[in-house]
């Protein structure tokens, strides 16, 4: 059986070949402790993570590649940046969007009383979906909500159910305007959309490795500013200053502590190389392309709702009514087709979208999906409508 | 035990500047000028436990001490190394 493969917001695949030949090299020979020993090996894995460093700040227009720190994912960065900046007091302004990796934290600050928080509405169902795009109202929803303890703006790029993105300059230039912290998760937007740390007044931005950036799992980043250093989220050795109790004040190790998943990071820099090979307004035209096909195909199909179907993108997400979610899923799934179904990880956007029960049925692509892939789902979701007749 | 190899004027030095990032960014910056360095451990330098520098030809202290202050890396101390061979 042929695999489809349309879950690439949760993670891309195939990666191209220059990854996984990237990652075998390094296991195979190079795959030293970086960053702690002065011998070749160790040496020499630490040269990859430095060259990755460099290239990812040149990605995101960041301001040296010590503002690089590697994280074991986009959670964990996010965390590290949420827990380690925002103090007692603090108020914090979050989209109606949000993944449960910025949602999740900034509730369990409130929780335990250290901070409080509010959310800015991004849409207000299907109906009004055309004013995300529109930037003066997103500003205004913000700024109706400060506080004079408001301390930072955080919010996702582009959402992981649907491909309704955040005006981030815009947004950014309000945040630089009102002395507020901006802080950005790229995780779906990473190696999809045009990122500019400084253009767009950035001041920590969070990404995985292995979803747009075309790594392989086991690292995400945060990229800070130059006015940011979160505290420390977890302590242990950093390959310098270990007679010292506390960890050491210099980015990038103050956030790197324990061994870094050299192998990992060794993929991530072949997929920043590849992406720079890339040009972006090609992938976004071709990612567009395929959310057309699907919605014009979906369209046509009774019962079925696409959600905001004007915002063409990486990500589609439909329902369809009198059938779960989860039973499309598995039907595909039988078929060899990978989608993700449910609530994907983000309470906050499925509330905003008003999904019924059980979510909605996710569609993801990627660079080397093509425009069989579409029609081949639509195939199957076609015999699936024969089949219950 | 490693021979120390002189360079012709005066052996190596190193910079001592602290964590493995730190001294990459070093090594950069000399050998964009032509400056052979080399990534050492200098942790018996530090005072503070592990600790990295760059090991260059004493003959270019004045030209590493005025690229490294100039792409402002924090160097805590210079310090004959009578073990790197360049």
């Amino acid at each position: 059986m042929n695999m489809i493969y349309l879950d690439n917001a949760a993670t891309s695949f195939p990666k191209p070949r220059c990854v996984y030949e990237a990652v075998d090299r390094c296991i195979c020979n190079y795959c030293g402790n970086p960053g702690r020993g002065s011998h070749p090996m160790a040496l020499a894995a630490a040269d990859k993570i430095y060259e990755c460093r460099e290239k990812l700040a040149n990605y995101f227009h960041a301001a040296s590649a010590e503002q690089i720190v590697f994280t074991l994912n986009a959670t964990y960065a996010l965390n590290w940046m949420i827990k380690g900046l925002l103090r007692p007091g603090d108020h914090v302004l979050i989209s109606d969007m949000e993944h449960n990796a910025v949602w999740r934290p900034i509730e369990r600050l409130a929780r335990d009383g250290r901070i409080s928080y509010d959310v800015f509405p991004t849409m207000v169902g299907e109906e009004d979906a055309r004013l995300a795009r529109n930037p003066t109202r997103i500003c205004a929803r913000i700024a109706a909500r400060l506080k004079p303890q408001t301390r930072a703006v955080i919010c996702s790029h582009q959402s992981n159910i649907c491909s309704a993105h955040l005006p981030l300059s815009e947004i950014g230039a309000f945040c630089h305007r009102h002395h507020l912290l901006f802080l950005v998760d790229a995780s779906q937007s990473a190696g999809h959309l045009p990122i500019d740390m400084q253009a767009m007044h950035i001041d920590g931005l969070c990404a995985p490795g292995h979803k747009g950036m075309y790594g392989i799992q086991g690292c995400g980043f945060a990229v800070l500013g130059e006015r940011i250093v979160p505290d420390t989220l977890i302590e242990g050795g950093s390959g310098y200053a270990s007679l010292d109790a506390a960890m050491p004040d210099l980015l990038p190790e103050r956030g790197e502590a324990g061994t870094l998943p050299t192998p990992a990071i060794a993929g991530l820099c072949a997929g920043v190389s590849y992406l720079n090979r890339t040009d972006l307004t090609d992938v976004a035209a071709h990612e567009r392309m395929l959310f057309r096909r699907l919605n014009e195909r979906l369209q046509s199909l009774p019962n079925y709702h696409v959600y905001l179907p004007e915002h063409e993108g990486s990500t589609l997400m439909f329902h369809r009514d009198g059938i779960a979610a989860d039973k499309i899923g598995q039907y595909l799934a039988h078929r060899g087709i990978c989608v993700r179904t449910g609530y994907h990880c983000a309470a906050l956007g499925h509330k905003t979208l008003r999904t019924p029960d059980g979510g909605g049925v996710r569609v993801s692509f990627g660079l080397f999906n093509r425009p069989r892939d579409v029609d081949v789902l639509y195939g199957a979701l076609r015999d699936m409508e024969r089949e219950m007749k | 035990m490693r021979s120390n190899k002189q360079t012709s004027n005066g052996g190596i030095l190193v910079a001592v500047v602290g964590s493995m990032t730190a001294a990459q960014r070093a090594q950069r910056a000399l050998l964009s000028a032509a400056i052979r360095a080399d990534i050492v451990k200098s942790d018996s330098e530090s005072g503070r436990g592990c600790s990295y520098g760059v090991a260059f030809p004493a003959s270019q202290q004045n030209n590493v001490r005025t690229i490294l202050s100039a792409t402002h890396i924090n160097v805590r101390r210079y310090s004959q190394d009578a073990w790197s061979i360049l």
